[in-house]
């Protein structure tokens, strides 16, 4: 397949403004006549729904929690990053396009980043005017703070609680739209199929998680705006709702998977204590500001963490990388974690922790000061582990966070697939192979505010696609297959629960395609997945009916699909012999061991094409230029 | 009738009630002051005339409406929480005084009646016997002592009602107890009317509500103080 | 350490519902408590019985999506804490649990733990934005808000809309919800025009869903994991007398 990016040509700066004026536009009177199907409502689908409602169209949206103000973006804590240059320190659109083309690991299209940039400062404005509480100063104007990967502060927030303040302004402008009549919400409606017929996607098959009735929905396009895949590895912080389903069932239907591999793993997470452990809390990175982590010199070495003296602690992270010390980047600090714990001098519950020392900091500044900065996080660290951060060092530990993989997207954010447009974390489009700190919030309202709105009115305006509706033979062989996947399901009655299989596969996935991959590791993986997969037909056992709501079934379902993503992952990251931000292979280092790109042979989008249940997915290739942004090292030393 | 204003009704009559508590209370303290001037309050009060009748009228509204308001409210409320409620109900981050309003509120209704039937109704003691009234019709002549007579036969003295009743210890119980009830209807009652007038400011909820509090059981306990007193001659003789 | 629980089970809203016992056997102290049901669960699984059915997604204390009575108390014995974000060292070993889903006429039961409570929807609905179409705004910083106004708007907007208020309080009443919603947008410059019809709208609403009357127990207040203060519903309060004087 020919995958083309459909970016404009021209000055980067001029390129959105000429797009937008070239497009085609939706007379206001015709848009009431199409019908839009938003899947998902954290930021890029509720805000993507508030706004097709604005501008007329009809909107259903669908989310699986009981209201759309759960999804979880809500989560996300630091952020959200913006060129306004309020501060007056050198910030531009160009300058947070370079920072996140270059923390990107040049794996993103630059085009796509600069509108990102550019857009950065109308969401700004736009969540300012909804009622989002941002911090601000004693003047009344808005408050910033710095952000890892970028030396301005551009970092707008709320509190901790950035994700919620700006979902809940989203979701507060869909419900105005719901009012107005422009928006219809089927909450705990999960999507289990695209519907594409006549070469578009005209509609989504869902299952009503109460009534357990199969559904369909017709549309004149489908916007998936389902979130990443992280729980691929059952331990993460995403929610434990988030799944790949809807872009799986895309990708099935001819999408394009892009990037698999790439996978965001945060180094300062509250280590996993039992197997009991359900999900993993991420700590905000700001601690690593006061905090030095370090390990035992000695493997094995079973003192309380006070009771070892200086002389036998291994701060690595300063000795390794003495100019950025604790503050090295995400990927970097979590791989120097694992290291440390593979070489047996991890801490805490099996070995699985490194310590994150306040002593020194207390020292210096006293608790009172660290308490003004982190009363809230050293909190939450007491609830979570019923140890005082204050007393004694905190154990953190990396955990998967973000995928920067995805569904294969144009510039119009348009997949492989005409007619279905994939938004936020569930694309692949914005971020390369690593994303800063609080540019995922952006990402996911710039795509729903400010471009969708553009990109699909061209699309329905040049579309030459007949009115499809829900009576078309290929809604039925959708519903007959979602139909038959889920009888097929329940009549298993094997001995074995869908979370011991998630737990399998998660295990095996972190230990073989996690924070170090080689191609011994992934070779065995991609004969381990088919075997746990074909177990899991053969012995899963889901209790109850499809008749009603039945918990097991749902995550039946989203495991089944886990079982499928994880091999086309462990493909992708076999297929990508280089290393580089949230992908790396143990054969391709520097001799500091540090990744190393092959910009040769890897400088291009890896987009995965399904050919059929029994066939080798095919691996298109979208080359990558880069015009503005050259090709470099990125070098923490 | 939105909750809102239906609230704002409990809180006004409330608040109106409570003047009425504070003004009967002052009044009452008269009690210490000795019989005459207890007296002469009292008959400065049925002097008002139809004045009288009004503030009754008045006070019988501001009652009725806060009974009506808070059946309905209390209705409406239990109908809310449905049928099923739930089996471990004891540890409620609420004060009993606030959970049981209606409970109390009805204890104070009843002791009402009671209360107005007893000093209202009650049959006043004469401070002149048949053989008093020939004794100043001796010395003082005959109109003297008819006035005398008709004067305290017309009002009776109702610090001899006080006195009599209040001596009776199962009335003495009965007023302590529910003073003790009323006491607590008000505790939460006072702030409960400020809070739903939204005149709680974030800074006054915390300053505002012990002065609430205090004002309730205040008031509570100088109404109980009363039969205590007179029933042990402290300071009412 | 080991619990006895005892759970309302309830098919489907038209069910009659009734406590069945479970023993959670050999749980960590440092598990959380849906971790410690993750355990019951999987056991009644394997054992090829359906799973207790309860809402929870983030698993972080912010989605707003678990909430359960645990003996008696919303979202447990601990203050400002989810469901999610209680952990089993803050129980006794042996003790025994008695799990209920959230009780109110507004929130009809969909299946054990799990309850609809689609009504907080409907109430933002009704009124809880700020009306400013996509491309509409000015630069964030022409309308300054006062500092200690923005701070209290976020504590008020903090709210995650679990319902624990409702659940907890004696008249399942929905004001803390509605007046963190109304106090959020009251207090900054942006909601201003929308003032008055907003909080109309939304008490109307919150009554026609069948929610109780405030009778301002503080209750709610008590149990609210993020802390939301009952002085949002004395604001609320008076922005309702204000709207009803200027309306």
């Amino acid at each position: 397949m020919e995958l083309k990016s459909n970016c404009p040509g021209g000055p980067i700066e001029k390129r959105w403004e000429d797009y937008k004026f070239h497009m085609k536009l939706v007379n206001p009177a015709n848009k009431r006549k199409y019908t839009i199907i938003v899947v998902g409502t954290g930021l890029a689908g509720a805000s993507a729904a508030a706004t097709l409602g604005e501008l007329g169209y009809n909107v259903l949206s669908f989310c699986y929690q009981d209201s759309p103000r759960r999804a979880h973006s809500i989560a996300a804590q630091g952020g959200i990053n913006a060129a306004k240059n309020y501060q007056n320190d050198g910030d531009s659109a160009y300058r947070l396009f370079y920072d996140t083309v270059k923390g990107g690991e040049w794996r993103a299209r630059e085009s796509n980043v600069y509108r990102l940039a550019e857009i950065s400062v109308n969401i700004i404005d736009q969540c300012a005017a909804q009622g989002v509480p941002f911090a601000r100063e004693y003047g009344g104007l808005l408050a910033n703070r710095s952000f890892g990967g970028a030396l301005v502060s551009r970092t707008f927030y709320a509190r901790g609680q950035t994700g919620q303040q700006l979902l809940l302004g989203a979701y507060q402008a869909m419900m105005r739209q719901v009012t107005a009549g422009k928006v219809k919400v089927f909450s705990r409606h999960e999507m289990l199929d695209l519907v594409v017929a006549d070469g578009a996607a005209r509609g989504i098959v869902t299952r009503d998680m109460v009534s357990g009735k199969i559904e369909r929905f017709a549309g004149d396009a489908v916007l998936l705006c389902t979130g990443g895949y992280g729980n691929l590895y059952y331990l993460s912080t995403n929610a434990k709702g988030c799944n790949v389903t809807s872009i799986w069932r895309a990708y099935k239907h001819g999408a394009c998977m892009a990037n698999p591999c790439y996978t965001q793993i945060h180094p300062t997470c509250i280590p996993v204590s039992g197997d009991y452990q359900s999900k993993l809390t991420l700590m905000s990175e700001s601690l690593r500001n006061d905090g030095r982590v370090w390990v035992p010199k000695t493997a094995g070495d079973k003192r309380a963490a006070n009771e070892i003296p200086d002389a036998e602690r291994d701060y690595y992270l300063e000795r390794k990388y003495p100019t950025y010390g604790n503050l090295a980047p995400r990927d970097i600090a979590s791989r120097a974690a694992k290291e440390q714990c593979d070489a047996g001098r991890g801490v805490g519950p099996g070995g699985k922790g490194v310590y994150l020392d306040f002593r020194d900091a207390l020292k210096a500044q006293g608790q009172k000061k660290l308490e003004e900065k982190y009363k809230e996080l050293f909190e939450m660290y007491h609830n979570i582990t019923n140890e005082d951060g204050y007393k004694q060092p905190m154990r953190i530990y990396p955990a998967v966070h973000y995928t920067m993989g995805g569904l294969w997207v144009d510039y119009n954010l348009m997949s492989s697939v005409p007619g279905c447009f994939v938004l936020g974390e569930a694309n692949f489009s914005d971020h390369g192979a690593n994303r800063l700190g609080a540019s995922a919030l952006m990402q996911g309202l710039a795509d729903g505010y400010f471009i969708i709105p553009y990109t699909l009115g061209h699309y329905l305006a040049s579309s030459k696609h007949p009115k499809v509706d829900a009576n078309h033979a290929a809604f039925k062989d959708a519903e007959d297959a979602v139909t038959g996947k889920l009888k097929k399901l329940l009549a298993i009655k094997g001995k074995r629960t869908v979370d011991s299989f998630h737990k399998e596969l998660g295990l095996l996935m972190w230990e073989h395609c996690g924070m170090a991959r080689t191609e011994k590791s992934l070779t065995e993986l991609l004969q381990k997945i088919p075997a746990l997969r074909e177990e899991f037909w053969k012995n899963l056992n889901v209790p109850g009916s499809d008749a009603d709501l039945n918990q097991a079934l749902e995550r039946a379902g989203r495991v089944a699909d886990f079982l499928e993503f994880g091999e086309l992952t462990a493909r992708d990251a076999l297929e990508r012999k280089e290393s580089c931000g949230g992908h790396f292979r143990v054969e391709y280092q520097t001799e500091e061991g540090e990744c190393k790109r092959d910009d040769d042979n890897f400088c291009h989008v890896a987009a995965w094409e399904y050919k059929g249940e029994d066939q080798k997915p095919v691996r298109n290739v979208e080359p990558l230029e880069f015009k503005y942004v050259e090709l470099g090292v990125r070098s923490y030393k | 009738m939105s909750s809102i204003l239906k609230k704002f009704l409990m809180a006004l009559t409330g608040l109106a009630l409570v003047g009425f508590l504070i003004a009967h209370l002052g009044g009452n303290l008269y009690l210490f002051l000795g019989r005459d001037h207890f007296d002469g309050y009292a008959k400065k009060l049925e002097e008002m005339g139809p004045l009288l009748i009004l503030a009754e009228i008045v006070l019988a509204g501001l009652f009725l409406t806060h009974l009506f308001m808070a059946l309905k409210l209390t209705g409406e409320n239990q109908t809310a929480r449905g049928a099923q409620g739930y089996a471990d109900n004891s540890k409620n981050q609420s004060t009993p005084a606030s959970r049981w309003m209606w409970i109390t509120g009805l204890f104070v209704m009843m002791f009402l009646v009671v209360h107005i039937k007893m000093f209202k109704f009650g049959e006043r003691e004469k401070p002149i016997t048949a053989k008093g009234e020939e004794i100043i019709k001796a010395f003082n002549g005959e109109e003297a002592a008819k006035q005398f007579a008709r004067e305290s036969g017309e009002h009776g003295s109702l610090y001899g009602l006080v006195q009599k009743e209040f001596k009776r210890p199962a009335v003495v119980g009965f007023y302590v107890v529910l003073m003790l009830v009323l006491g607590a209807h008000l505790s939460h009652g006072i702030a409960s009317a400020f809070q739903s007038l939204g005149v709680l400011r974030p800074g006054w909820l915390q300053c505002l509500k012990p002065w609430c509090v205090a004002l309730a059981w205040l008031i509570a306990l100088g109404f109980a103080l009363l039969p205590v007193c007179t029933f042990f001659g402290i300071g009412i003789n | 350490m080991n619990f006895t629980l005892n759970v309302w089970r309830q098919k489907n809203a038209n069910d009659q519902g009734r406590f069945e016992t479970y023993q959670a056997k050999n749980i960590s102290p440092e598990a959380s408590f849906l971790e410690m049901l993750d355990v019951v669960n999987n056991e009644l699984e394997a054992e090829g019985k359906e799973p207790i059915a309860f809402d929870h997604d983030c698993r972080e204390g912010i989605c707003g999506a678990c909430g359960m009575m645990i003996s008696g108390r919303a979202h447990g014995p601990r203050a400002a804490t989810t469901t999610c974000q209680l952990y089993m060292r803050n129980f006794q070993d042996g003790e025994t649990l008695t799990l209920e889903p959230w009780r109110a006429k507004a929130f009809p039961l969909v299946r054990d733990l799990v309850v609809d409570r689609s009504a907080f929807d409907r109430i933002i609905q009704a009124g809880g934005f700020i009306s400013v179409n996509t491309g509409n705004a000015a630069d964030a910083n022409a309308l300054p808000v006062p500092k200690d106004n923005a701070e209290l708007a976020m504590d008020a907007a903090a709210c995650i809309g679990c319902g624990a208020c409702v659940a907890a309080c004696k008249n399942a009443s929905a004001m803390l919800f509605v007046s963190a919603k109304v106090s959020h947008l009251a207090l900054l410059p942006q909601g201003d025009a929308e003032r008055v019809r907003r909080t109309l709208n939304m008490v109307k609403t919150m009554d026609e869903a069948g929610f109780g009357n405030c009778s301002n127990t503080g209750a709610c207040e008590a149990e609210c994991p993020k802390s939301i203060s009952i002085s949002n519903i004395a604001r609320l309060n008076r922005e309702y007398a204000r709207a009803k004087l200027l309306s």
